[in-house]
């Protein structure tokens, strides 16, 4: 695998908080209760890169934007 | 009088009861506590008090006021606890010139508590004693109560009261009716025994009739469950396990099961009367709910899809349903029982509900409620509010098509995804999962396996695997339970770490929403999955010796004969051990029926949700192609490239894991006639796929008369 996951963000206007990826990772992944959306802690520890994927690939609206080292969008790959 | 015991003199005046707690809404210099008689509910615990003393201040009330206390006196005292009342009679001249005394009696005045009346329904008490008095309470000497301030009076005067006291209740309807004999007599005792009356419940959830019946009623057994823990009654009127199946839709109205049905309301008489609606079942509700109303008239609360999606369908002037609650019921039912009346202001303040004000003349929605955030707050489902011995019984339409006694379990609620032909989002109001802590998940488990011989468990929610660490958890905590399970998910919310985990702890099923083979169709209903993951899973779950049950939906909106090509492609590559079938129906609620279904459903037509030979025709056809839809399932279920030739629950006889499980489980006789009992339709539908197969040489004209015949016979149905 490596460490090929070079930065994670969240897309909040697509976010719902639908508690996917916080029920998977609730450190690394908060709910901001004000504007009801999930936001990356990003002090806490990252979760591994399959891990990571797979939330992503889970994430109902596809909010959770991963990319390599080159800026290359990995996924959602719509 | 024995010191033990807990008595209370309710209004006592000037009349101190040795012994008793002496109370009064004044202080009259006798009482020992001072308490708002006429604000209810009063301060003493219910089934705490042994003894309930009334002399003579019923007589200072308004009527209502007197059932208030009569009623609430039920309440605090213990079950078999005296009541005994003391009250003016009407003809005693206290009565006509004491400004305080508002209502006389006579011997029929307590005739209501016997009940039998719009007041009290039921008896509360059991009359004991109903006498005329000559002593009165201010005379002293009373013969019924051991007063403190009762002072002996003149032995002539007591030998002529009691005597007089002889005379009159030698026949006293005689001397206490009759104007003239009654005009010296003082008083009517009253004594009763408190009936316990625990039939009376708040509420009685009636299930409608439903063919198979393999799923619990869990809404109700949820609702049931949370009324308990908050101090109310609930009854499940369950008739599917007296049926057995055996009935049509129509008899749930007018035949056997509305006839049980009745019979147990009018056993339990219930307060309030709730019903689950789905969409479908709206006839069902109006006709039940006109029907019963004839018989017990209590006010109807519809709960569930259609009660949520569109209460106003339930709530118009003159309906037969009174109270819709919207969305998840727990809090909002707790509160609306629990309402002192139902006047549209009090009503206005229960958030979720929808109720018709006669005032303003219109449906009124309040306030939504929103979720149950921490799904900790409920407690288990009541398993044993309903007839577990039916509904553990092996059957094989819960888990794959193979016989399991086996128990559908909730570990959270809720659906993240968006698929747009489920109503899930607008029954929850958002697309959210929230689930129950695990350990409270194995504990019911636990005590399922414990109580009702449960050999299987069927994890029933949309997406089990969604959180990660949750399910391996779960494996770890159900592997030492050696109980077999299976669940249901999606196919890009599960890889092999899982599948792996979960088939070495027990799992020996998962369903997948495979839907279309077509990524196109799979797109279009942002099913948020694609055919590449589907292959990829179906291989990694036969890798492990999981077994996969995938469910497959035609009639999609702008399917094309293209798609449904691929589906067979798909589903033929992947090969699943079983599978569901079936056309989509645009519900009320979901994306496809507002973006695909042009002609809206009126009310009255709710009813064809639920016949299921009508979907795919007429305007429920969503597709773009022109296949015919009933050929196409029957197709499917007969072709020997996708199906196997026996089906699931006798292809399994040959796994040693089932036979071990077989032989092991406390049902084992069970299943072995539940399978000698299928063994026929088994053989059957094999040798009905042979000639099906064997016609598939012969050009569609020559097929079509088999497909058509093999549809009548109810194959699309049976597996």
């Amino acid at each position: 695998m490596g460490d090929k996951i070079h930065k994670v963000k969240i897309n909040s206007e697509k976010c719902i908080a639908c508690g996917v990826c916080m029920s998977n990772d609730p450190n690394f992944f908060k709910l901001n209760e004000e504007k009801n959306v999930t936001e990356i802690d990003y002090s806490a520890k990252k979760p591994d890169d399959y891990t990571l994927e797979m939330i992503a690939q889970m994430c109902p609206v596809g909010a959770i934007e991963i990319y390599d080292e080159n800026g290359n969008l990995i996924t959602p790959n719509i | 009088m024995d010191q033990d015991k807990f008595r209370i003199n309710i209004g006592c005046g000037k009349n101190r009861i040795y012994g008793a707690l002496n109370v009064d809404t004044v202080q009259t210099g006798y009482c020992d506590s001072v308490v708002d008689l006429l604000s209810f509910p009063w301060p003493w615990e219910s089934n705490s008090v042994d003894e309930v003393y009334i002399p003579n201040f019923l007589a200072r009330l308004d009527t209502n006021q007197i059932v208030s206390v009569i009623k609430e006196s039920h309440r605090i005292l213990k079950e078999n606890g005296l009541l005994h009342i003391q009250v003016p009679h009407l003809r005693h001249v206290k009565k006509n010139y004491d400004p305080l005394v508002k209502t006389g009696f006579t011997l029929d005045s307590f005739d209501f508590i016997k009940g039998n009346n719009y007041i009290f329904p039921e008896a509360l008490f059991a009359e004991e004693t109903l006498e005329l008095n000559s002593f009165g309470l201010s005379e002293g000497n009373n013969p019924y109560i051991d007063f403190e301030l009762a002072k002996p009076d003149s032995t002539f005067k007591y030998l002529y009261k009691k005597l007089s006291n002889k005379i009159s209740n030698s026949s006293p309807k005689y001397f206490g009716n009759s104007a003239y004999l009654s005009a010296g007599l003082q008083e009517i005792v009253y004594r009763g025994r408190k009936i316990k009356t625990d039939k009376t419940v708040d509420i009685a959830f009636v299930l409608r009739p439903s063919e198979f019946g393999e799923f619990l009623p869990f809404p109700e057994m949820s609702l049931t469950a949370y009324l308990r823990q908050e101090g109310l009654s609930a009854v499940i009127i369950d008739g599917n396990p007296v049926f057995k199946g055996d009935f049509t839709i129509k008899d749930s109205i007018y035949g056997e099961y509305f006839e049980y049905v009745k019979n147990e309301i009018l056993k339990v008489k219930p307060r309030f009367i709730g019903l689950g609606t789905f969409t479908s079942d709206y006839d069902f509700v109006l006709a039940f709910t006109t029907e019963i109303k004839k018989y017990w008239d209590a006010p109807i609360i519809v709960g569930n899809v259609q009660a949520t999606v569109q209460p106003e369908d339930f709530i118009y002037e003159g309906s037969t349903v009174e109270y819709a609650v919207m969305g998840e019921g727990e809090l909002t039912l707790v509160e609306l029982l629990k309402a002192p009346n139902n006047l549209p202001e009090t009503l206005r303040n229960i958030k979720g509900i929808c109720f018709y004000d006669r005032e303003t003349k219109q449906a009124v929605r309040t306030q939504s409620r929103g979720l149950i955030r921490d799904l900790s707050i409920l407690p288990m489902p009541a398993y044993d509010a309903i007839d577990m011995s039916y509904y553990t019984r092996p059957r094989k339409r819960v888990i794959g098509y193979a016989f399991y006694a086996v128990v559908p379990v909730y570990t959270g609620r809720g659906c993240p995804f968006r698929c747009r032909y489920c109503a899930s989002g607008s029954v929850w109001g958002e697309h959210s999962i929230r689930n129950s802590p695990i350990d409270r998940v194995i504990e019911e488990i636990k005590y399922l396996v414990s109580n009702w011989n449960v050999d299987a468990i069927y994890l029933i929610d949309d997406t089990f695997t969604v959180s990660r660490p949750r399910v391996l958890e779960f494996c770890e905590k159900i592997k030492p339970l050696n109980i077999v399970w299976a669940a249901q998910t999606r196919v890009n919310c599960i890889d092999e770490t899982l599948i792996k985990a979960m088939r070495e702890a027990g799992c020996i099923q998962l369903t997948f929403g495979v839907e279309s083979g077509s990524q196109r169709m799979l797109d279009l209903m942002h099913k948020g999955i694609t055919t590449e993951q589907i292959k990829k899973v179906f291989g990694l779950c036969k890798k492990h010796g999981m077994r996969t049950l995938a469910n497959m939906m035609f009639n999609l909106p702008l399917e094309e004969s293209d798609d449904v090509k691929k589906s067979y492609e798909v589903y033929e590559e992947i090969k699943p051990d079983d599978f569901g079938l079936g056309l989509t129906v645009a519900y009320p609620g979901t994306e496809i029926y507002d973006d695909y279904f042009p002609q809206k459903l009126k009310k009255e037509e709710y009813y064809m949700l639920a016949e299921g030979r009508g979907y795919g025709k007429g305007r429920f056809r969503l597709c773009s192609h022109d296949l015919d839809l009933e050929e196409l399932l029957v197709d499917f279920r007969m072709n020997l490239k996708l199906q196997p030739l026996f089906p699931l629950f006798i292809r399994i006889l040959f796994n040693r894991e089932y036979l071990e499980m077989v032989f092991k489980s406390k049902r084992r006789w069970e299943y072995v006639a539940a399978i000698i009992k299928n063994l026929p339709v088994g053989f059957m539908r094999a040798g009905g796929i042979l000639v099906y197969n064997f016609f598939l040489i012969f050009p569609t004209e020559i097929k079509r008369p088999l497909i058509r015949y093999a549809n009548r016979m109810g194959v699309r149905y049976g597996n």
